[in-house]
């Protein structure tokens, strides 16, 4: 029954891969460029991201990837290179502009940086407080209440952080991005220290919720499963330069000893 | 929520109680130096102020009732220094209140100390100068009262020698009693040392009896310059004798026919006279200052207080004794004087 | 790109270990200037931040409850035995010179000008210091820091600025406390040995007291309350290397506000004569 329902999912990708061509550019990257004390993390980086789509980078650990998905946001700055997203160059926002873009831009973070300090109920409400011109009360509980249903966990409203377990701390996480109904949503590995049964849980999440509000994500993995639920397309990011893209089961078949390399654990 | 204004109440208590500690404070230490009531400035100038500083405290009967504001050099010998008087203590201060500096314990902060004036005048007002208490310079005035009991001394010893010479009946002074300016001379000298005498002695009699505070005494300028004068006159005056006397002494003078004028005897019964008054003076006058030095060594009364260093006491003892000295030999001398077979018979007849 | 380098230096940290503190560093000149200058700007950028809107109420008075309030228990019984044993020990000298009734007077103004605001901003660089530095360093490394300025929230107006001036105005407050229940520890001490009056102490405590006691030692403690603020966080916020990093960064900020308490405390006792001199 699972399998079945896989399988349809992966045909509703297929059918949406060949629009997404379609649509427009939501981010858009060209010899992006980033070191940290002379070491070149990021040389050169080319990539789109078109509305709609779920795109995957894959790479080992510590090779950059977190650094190019924040630097979307504006809390990195890249040393040369353009990144436009919605058109407009991150570098030369002013704070306000950036504010704008970070609630059209959803960030989950890889360790969920829920804030310890506060319920459930006070990290869904943070974000919301501060972008959103809503004040009523019972608005904002409402929203809170209905993004917790689509995480699945509206028991855990009156939690703690530190009372939840991985999986339900990466959907809070995720709650967190989604109340803000965000355009596009950049996912920071996942399914990092999950058990397998979560992670297929939280992959599964991410698909629901690209087709739900319909927006574009980029997903950092180096787990090939969430990958291959999640990508509509997929990249390799090597030595600070993307050297090969196409969808999962295409980079699976590759020629490219290589790039199949990445693909032997399966 | 709840939660957040109970959490709410608390702080504003936390801060409410701290912020009250720290008026407390403020409050306790300024009704100390008195800073919030109301005050009126008077000033005072002083010669030396022997490193009094802005902020130090100003008493009335021992009471601080205020502070020095301001300390300021108004040329080359004076200083003026201006005092903030809490307004409540104003009617107790009159006009002709004196300002003193002084120190307070063992440390030696100085003060300014404000003596109580006259009932009857009025009450001071802001930005009054009151008078002020200096230390004076009394040993200048004992040098002079040591010169002129020396001179005094050599006085008396010409004038006994004179009359001894009289009784002997030696010649040379036949002329010169004849003279009868001269002799009008030596009245008139004898009268002016009499008096000025007298008036010494009337000061020091004035000191000795404490009439008033002595402190008060001493530091009326007025009186100082009295006594300085008159010790300056009776210095005058006394070389003058002892010119006199010894120029009678060396014979000289040329009058022969003394023996024959009464006018003259007459006039030297009167410069008996006066040279006896002068003696009884001299002698109250040494019997003062025996008395004040007495006071001194035993440290009694507020004469003690003007004592500030030894050298000053040691110069009243000895002028003590010089004055103590010559009366006894203007005594001595005046006796010989009466006791002369001439005067005798003349004043008996002028009688 | 003039402005990208603007930005990348407003945003990150100097790059060096600055989280170690330990006396060998102070040999490295480079990395203690590094250290200054990042510091510095960071301060900047809390004054910068600190005029413009919009303002964390909620947060400051949160921040101001925890820092305030939850260390006055720690500050009172300091405070207390504070007074009682700096009375203790100067009695017998004091006995030796008959000037047993100076007492109130000496230790009312050893405990206003120095003792109360100094140990009081030691405790508190200890607690609040340490707190404050474990909390940020912990957001910083959970990236909780980048949450929040991802969900439109500035992090350092909302975690740095309330924090600072929390720490800046709740450190006097809590020195008057000190001071106060220092007065009462004194007070118990003076009764020890005899029976004085509380009128009669306070009279004596307050006797030699002046403004240029209190004024320039109140107005020191408002430095104090901002460099352990500012340390505190600057050290939290710029912390790395994961766990590790935010016990160095809290240990680092207690260790760097310590130190500079008593510099500013230096500078303090000269300008203070400076005050003294036109107060009155």
């Amino acid at each position: 029954m699972f399998s079945r329902f896989k399988m349809l999912e992966q045909k509703e990708n297929i059918i949406s891969n060949s629009m997404i061509n379609n649509h427009k550019i939501v981010i858009q990257i060209e010899h992006l460029k980033k070191s940290f004390n002379g070491n070149n993390v990021l040389k050169d980086i080319n990539l789109t991201v078109r509305e709609g789509e779920n795109l995957v980078i894959l790479g080992k650990s510590g090779i950059g990837k977190s650094v190019l998905i924040k630097c979307i946001v504006g809390l990195i700055y890249p040393d040369a290179g353009s990144l436009k997203v919605f058109g407009k160059e991150v570098a030369e926002m002013n704070p306000r502009e950036l504010n704008v873009l970070r609630t059209r831009v959803g960030f989950i973070f890889q360790g969920n940086a829920l804030y310890d300090s506060m319920t459930v109920r006070e990290n869904l409400e943070f974000p919301l407080r501060r972008n959103k011109t809503i004040t009523d009360p019972y608005v904002i509980e409402e929203l809170i209440v209905d993004t917790l249903e689509n995480v699945g966990l509206v028991d855990a409203i009156d939690k703690m952080p530190s009372e939840l377990s991985g999986g339900m701390k990466k959907r809070i996480g995720v709650a967190r991005t989604l109340i803000l109904k965000p355009e596009i949503i950049l996912y920071d590995e996942p399914t990092t220290g999950l058990d397998p049964l979560t992670s297929r849980e939280i992959s599964n999440l991410i698909l629901k919720i690209q087709n739900k509000y319909n927006a574009s994500s980029i997903i950092i993995s180096h787990d090939l499963n969430c990958s291959k639920i999640t990508s509509d397309r997929m990249m390799i990011l090597h030595e600070g330069i993307i050297r090969t893209e196409g969808t999962f089961d295409e980079l699976k078949s590759s020629d490219d000893e290589w790039v199949r390399s990445y693909f032997k654990i399966d | 929520m709840r939660d957040t204004k109970k959490h709410n109440i608390r702080l504003g208590f936390f801060v409410a109680i701290g912020v009250l500690l720290f008026i407390l404070g403020i409050y306790y230490i300024g009704s100390q130096i008195n800073i919030f009531s109301k005050k009126i400035q008077i000033s005072g100038i002083f010669t030396d102020i022997s490193g009094l500083k802005v902020g130090n405290n100003a008493r009335f009967s021992g009471i601080n009732v205020g502070t020095v504001s301001k300390v300021q050099i108004i040329n080359d010998s004076l200083v003026r220094v201006d005092i903030s008087i809490q307004e409540n203590v104003r009617q107790f201060i009159r006009k002709d209140s004196k300002m003193e500096i002084g120190s307070e314990g063992l440390m030696g902060n100085k003060i300014v100390n404000i003596y109580t004036g006259s009932i009857n005048v009025d009450i001071i007002e802001e930005g009054d100068i009151l008078e002020t208490i200096e230390v004076v310079q009394i040993d200048k005035i004992l040098r002079q009262l040591n010169t002129s009991s020396i001179n005094t001394a050599i006085i008396t010893k010409n004038v006994a020698e004179i009359t001894d010479k009289i009784n002997r009946g030696e010649g040379a002074f036949g002329k010169l009693f004849a003279d009868t300016s001269f002799s009008n001379n030596l009245s008139r000298i004898g009268k002016n040392t009499a008096k000025l005498t007298n008036n010494f002695a009337d000061i020091t009699d004035k000191i000795s009896k404490e009439e008033g505070t002595i402190g008060m005494l001493l530091s009326d300028t007025v009186l100082a310059n009295q006594l300085f004068l008159t010790g300056g006159n009776l210095q005058k005056s006394t070389q003058n004798l002892v010119e006199i006397t010894e120029q009678i002494n060396r014979g000289q003078g040329l009058f022969g026919e003394i023996f024959t004028d009464t006018t003259f005897t007459s006039g030297l019964s009167r410069v008996g006279k006066n040279l006896d008054y002068t003696t009884e003076k001299a002698k109250i006058l040494s019997d003062n200052l025996v008395k004040i030095t007495n006071e001194i060594n035993e440290g009694q009364g507020l004469i003690a207080r003007l004592i500030y260093d030894t050298a000053f006491a040691d110069s009243i003892e000895i002028a003590v004794q010089n004055v103590n000295k010559s009366a006894k030999e203007v005594e001595e001398a005046a006796n010989v004087v009466k006791r002369n077979w001439l005067i005798r018979l003349f004043s008996k007849k002028e009688k | 790109m003039n402005l990208n380098i603007k930005k990348i230096f407003r945003n990150e940290a100097p790059k060096s270990n600055h989280n170690e503190f330990d006396l060998s560093r102070f040999k490295n000149v480079e990395s203690f200037l590094n250290e200054i200058g990042g510091l510095s700007r960071f301060t900047g950028n809390f004054f910068r931040e600190l005029f413009r809107p919009p303002y964390e109420h909620k947060e400051l008075l949160k921040q101001t409850y925890s820092i305030g309030l939850s260390t006055l228990p720690l500050i009172g019984i300091t405070a207390f035995i504070m007074g009682l044993v700096l009375t203790l020990q100067s009695r017998p000298v004091m006995a030796e010179f008959g000037a047993e009734s100076w007492l109130p007077g000496m230790v009312s103004v050893s405990i206003v000008r120095e003792i109360g605001p100094v140990i009081t901003a030691l405790i508190c660089a200890g607690k609040i210091g340490s707190g404050i530095g474990a909390e940020l360093g912990s957001m910083r490394v959970t990236e909780q820091i980048d949450a929040m300025e991802v969900s439109g929230t500035n992090p350092m107006k909302y975690l740095v600025v309330t924090r600072v001036i929390a720490t800046t105005f709740m450190i006097p407050i809590l020195v008057f406390y000190s001071d106060a229940i220092s007065f009462f520890g004194s007070y118990i001490a003076v009764n020890m040995h005899g029976f004085i009056s509380f009128p009669l102490f306070i009279n004596q405590a307050f006797d030699s007291l002046h403004y240029y006691d209190l004024i320039p030692a109140t107005i020191k403690t408002f430095f104090f309350g901002f460099a352990i603020g500012i340390i505190s966080c600057y050290k939290g916020y710029f912390s790395e290397n994961g766990t590790e990093g935010v016990g160095k960064a809290a240990n680092s900020a207690v260790v760097i506000s310590s130190l500079v308490i008593f510099i500013i405390d230096l500078i303090a006792v000269q300008l203070s004569e400076v005050f003294h001199v036109f107060s009155i």
